[in-house]
């Protein structure tokens, strides 16, 4: 399977959003962001196919655990690998309990956030 | 003569001879006053004379026709009343020895021989007439010492009986004083075949309130006025007793004034009376009430102690009070009363139904809605209000039609009121613990009527009932504690890393970038752009452990002003200018209203703190929207309000949102810790000011607050308005 290029990333944070914007960025994927769930699917729905999504948990008007409801209940969006990020203390636990493809538990490292992009992505 | 014993009693005196001629002899001879002659012509004269009765003396001719003289005195001696009468024969012809002896062999005592000589004869015959005067005197004399003495006794054994007669007056006069003056028993008799009463002691009247009068010839007085189980019992006592085996029987009875005796009665078949020939059934009744009482009283304790000590394994069983409450209502029900209803205070003051029993499950339904009329609460001043208010117990041992309609929320009328006619007693016991009420416990019966121990069992119920519900609730509180603990380390984690995660990676970025000899990718630019992102990061984590910090001081009291003279304009524009990328990432605009010098002595720093959380708010739940603040003078001071167009709060949450680590909004889509109106509310009321909160869902939020220009006493009044909208502060 080709890899693509595209890396959603959905976070309520706005620093956080665009620092990992910049360096994901600098790294040479094209990155999309959206500040919650609804602005998430929208941009799948407008943007080009992700290769990833980066998935924050709590957000306002439509958490993490919401859009991957209503992205699994999508076909063509089902297949599209997703990584949670979270401050949570239950990230991981909260993670296992979605169809999710990994969990990166927040403060990020930024080797861990570079590995999980080049591993589903190509640059 | 010497002696006449009576004169019409003369001496008898038989004179026998065939010839009257020697007959008038004699009679002229003997002649006398003294005495009286008999004349017989013949043996059979003589006989026939002798045999009928006694004379002193006889005088026989012994020549005589048919029967001679001999003969005549031997039958004379044969028998009759005259058998030892001296017998003096009188011969001419036979002077010869055998004749003499032949007559004294017949019994003569003497013989005269014709020609006699009159004044010997007299002689004779005196003698003979004296011995049988002298004897008939002796006869006489003890004749009447016989009878003295038969006089005597008969007087002395009269005196006897009339003695013993007085002494048996006298024991039944006792007796009947005894049973006259008696007052804590009854004695009775009654017939042992129809069983009517024959006699009742008076006393009946004082302990029954039925005269003895009317009760003799009374059929079934005991039996007639006692339940029918003791009815039973009194029935077989009295079989038993007309056995012949005296019986004691333990029996209640209802007096005339409706009041229950315990009597205890002993019943004995009596000894048939001579007289009458009857048996009578006797009775002695005991009034034992007070006895009975205190043995009902000792069994009501021990049961009583005993229910205590289930209920309470019931109370310590579980920590679900409403469950526990439900279990100590069903075991009230039936044995302590005919319902029970437990009341229970809630946090918002209301009162409600929390459990409930009735004796016939069916109707338990009437419990709740007979609660509607306010069962005696005479305008909540009685009743399980006035328990409530008071912490005091209402007992009220009778009640009545006209107690209820007085006190209650009722009508006359048929429906409802007939469902109240069961309602006989009513206590009701506040469930009180540290001062505090925490409801009620409501007893009523339909047949017993509550006394003063009744009350004070239930009290002691209720008591441990309350004790209870207290440790549940602070339980409760305990675990609801633990529980916000752990979720506000969860929470404060969340909310402390979110910062980090920008920063930690700008940071590893350059260390990267160094790591791999790319120093040309630093330029200033970039390093500005990472250094402005890190100082944000800092403030938010700043601020995140100033608010840690004031909830520390606000907990322990500790929370200090430092006044200082402020321009309150300037230091919002200064909050504003802080927060002007995050305004700008949230896609807010700031609309500003700011009256110029609005200065007053506050504390800089904590009111920057208090601006920064509000707006910290309004940018959280109102993204995408602008944000008005306004700076006034009031009346009363200087007057603050930020509005948001977010999400908005429902005015049911409007105080809670000031409590610590209370958020209206859902911890799925919002962080926060939960402290930021806790603190600007705290922070506002030591500056002796008011904050409030207007919103509803959707409609964004307005928060408002007032404080006075300086540091005064008096702390400002929250002004009154709609409840909907607006809530008070803490």
């Amino acid at each position: 399977m080709e890899k693509l290029k595209n890396i959603l990333i959905i976070d309520d944070e706005y620093d956080i959003r665009e620092t990992l914007k910049d360096i994901l960025e600098v790294s040479g994927y094209r990155v999309i962001t959206a500040a919650h769930g609804e602005a998430g699917l929208k941009a799948l729905e407008d943007e080009e196919k992700p290769g990833l999504i980066f998935l924050d948990l709590m957000m306002p008007r439509m958490n993490g655990f919401e859009f991957m409801e209503r992205k699994d209940a999508t076909p063509e969006y089902r297949e599209i690998p997703v990584v949670v990020i979270s401050a949570d203390s239950a990230a991981e636990t909260k993670a296992k309990s979605m169809n999710v493809n990994g969990c990166l538990k927040k403060p990020i490292h930024l080797d861990s956030l570079l590995e999980v992009a080049q591993k589903y992505c190509a640059v | 003569m010497e002696y006449s014993l009576d004169p019409r009693h003369k001496i008898p005196i038989l004179l026998v001879d065939d010839k009257p001629d020697n007959l008038a002899v004699l009679q002229s001879v003997l002649g006398h006053p003294d005495y009286e002659l008999v004349l017989a012509e013949s043996g059979e004269d003589a006989i026939a004379h002798a045999n009928a009765r006694e004379f002193a003396a006889i005088l026989l001719d012994v020549q005589m026709p048919r029967i001679d003289g001999i003969t005549t005195a031997k039958e004379i001696r044969a028998g009759g009343h005259s058998i030892r009468s001296p017998i003096i024969f009188l011969t001419a012809l036979y002077r010869d020895d055998l004749y003499i002896n032949l007559g004294y062999e017949a019994g003569a005592v003497d013989c005269l021989f014709k020609p006699y000589d009159p004044q010997i004869l007299r002689s004779k015959v005196r003698v003979f007439a004296d011995l049988y005067a002298t004897s008939k005197k002796v006869l006489q004399q003890s004749e009447r010492i016989r009878e003295a003495e038969q006089n005597s006794r008969d007087r002395e054994l009269t005196e006897i009986r009339f003695r013993s007669l007085q002494r048996e007056h006298q024991l039944q006069r006792k007796y009947v004083d005894l049973v006259n003056s008696i007052d804590n028993c009854i004695i009775w008799a009654a017939d042992n075949e129809t069983l009517k009463f024959l006699s009742v002691s008076p006393s009946s009247q004082a302990l029954t309130g039925f005269k003895a009068n009317e009760l003799v010839d009374c059929l079934d007085y005991w039996v007639g006025h006692a339940p029918p189980e003791d009815a039973v019992q009194f029935l077989a006592a009295i079989d038993k007793a007309r056995s012949g085996r005296p019986t004691g029987v333990d029996h209640r009875f209802i007096s005339k004034s409706g009041n229950v005796i315990w009597f205890n009665t002993r019943i004995t078949l009596a000894e048939q009376d001579d007289r009458s020939g009857q048996r009578e059934l006797r009775g002695l009744t005991v009034d034992v009430t007070t006895k009975k009482e205190t043995e009902l009283q000792l069994k009501r304790s021990e049961e009583a102690q005993r229910f205590l000590a289930e209920a309470g394994t019931h109370l310590a069983a579980s920590l679900d009070y409403n469950m526990t409450l439900a279990k100590i209502a069903n075991l009230v029900v039936p044995k302590f009363g005919t319902w029970c209803a437990i009341h229970l205070v809630g946090d918002d003051r209301k009162i409600r139904t929390v459990a409930a029993a009735h004796r016939d499950p069916e109707k338990i339904q009437l419990i709740e809605s007979l609660d509607q009329l306010n069962l005696f609460s005479l305008g909540k001043r009685r009743g399980i209000q006035g328990a409530i208010k008071t912490g005091r117990s209402e007992l009220v041992s009778e009640v009545s039609r006209d107690f209820l309609l007085a006190t209650s929320d009722l009508h006359e009328g048929p429906g409802a009121f007939n469902a109240l006619e069961e309602i006989k007693s009513y206590i009701c016991v506040p469930m009180c613990v540290r001062d505090r009420v925490l409801g009620t416990i409501s007893f009523v019966s339909d047949d017993r009527r509550y006394q003063q121990r009744d009350l004070t069992f239930f009290e002691e119920l209720a008591r441990r009932a309350a004790l209870a519900i207290d440790n549940a609730i602070l339980y409760q509180r305990a675990e609801k504690a633990v529980h916000t603990k752990d979720e506000f380390l969860s929470i404060a984690s969340h909310e402390l890393r979110t910062p980090l995660t920008p920063l930690k990676i700008q940071i590893q970025n350059l260390a990267r970038l160094v790591r791999d000899d790319k120093f040309d990718t630093i330029t200033p630019q970039l390093l500005t752009k990472v250094m402005e992102k890190c100082d944000r990061q800092l403030n938010r984590l700043n601020s995140l452990i100033e608010n840690l910090l004031s909830v520390s001081q606000i907990s322990l009291e500790r929370l200090k002003l430092d006044r200082a003279t402020m321009d309150l304009g300037a230091l919002v524009l200064d909050v504003v200018d802080q927060f002007r990328d995050p305004l700008v990432n949230a896609n807010c605009s700031v609309v500003l209203d700011l009256e110029e010098n609005v200065i007053g002595q506050w504390d800089e720093f904590k009111l920057e703190q208090v601006l920064i959380n509000l707006l910290t708010n309004a940018i959280k739940y109102g993204s995408g929207n602008p944000i008005t603040i306004q700076v006034s003078q009031s009346e009363s001071g200087a007057r603050v309000s930020v509005k948001d167009l977010g999400i908005g709060i429902a005015p049911l949450d409007h105080l809670r949102v000031f409590e610590l680590f209370e958020r209206a909004a859902p911890s799925q889509n919002y962080g926060g810790l939960g402290l930021g109106l806790f603190i600007a509310g705290n922070v506002i009321k030591q500056h002796g000011g008011w904050i409030r909160v207007e919103s509803s869902i959707g409609k964004g939020a307005q928060f408002i607050f007032e404080i006075p220009l300086t540091n005064t006493p008096k702390t400002l009044a929250l002004p009154v308005a709609d409840t909907t909208t607006c809530v008070v502060a803490p």
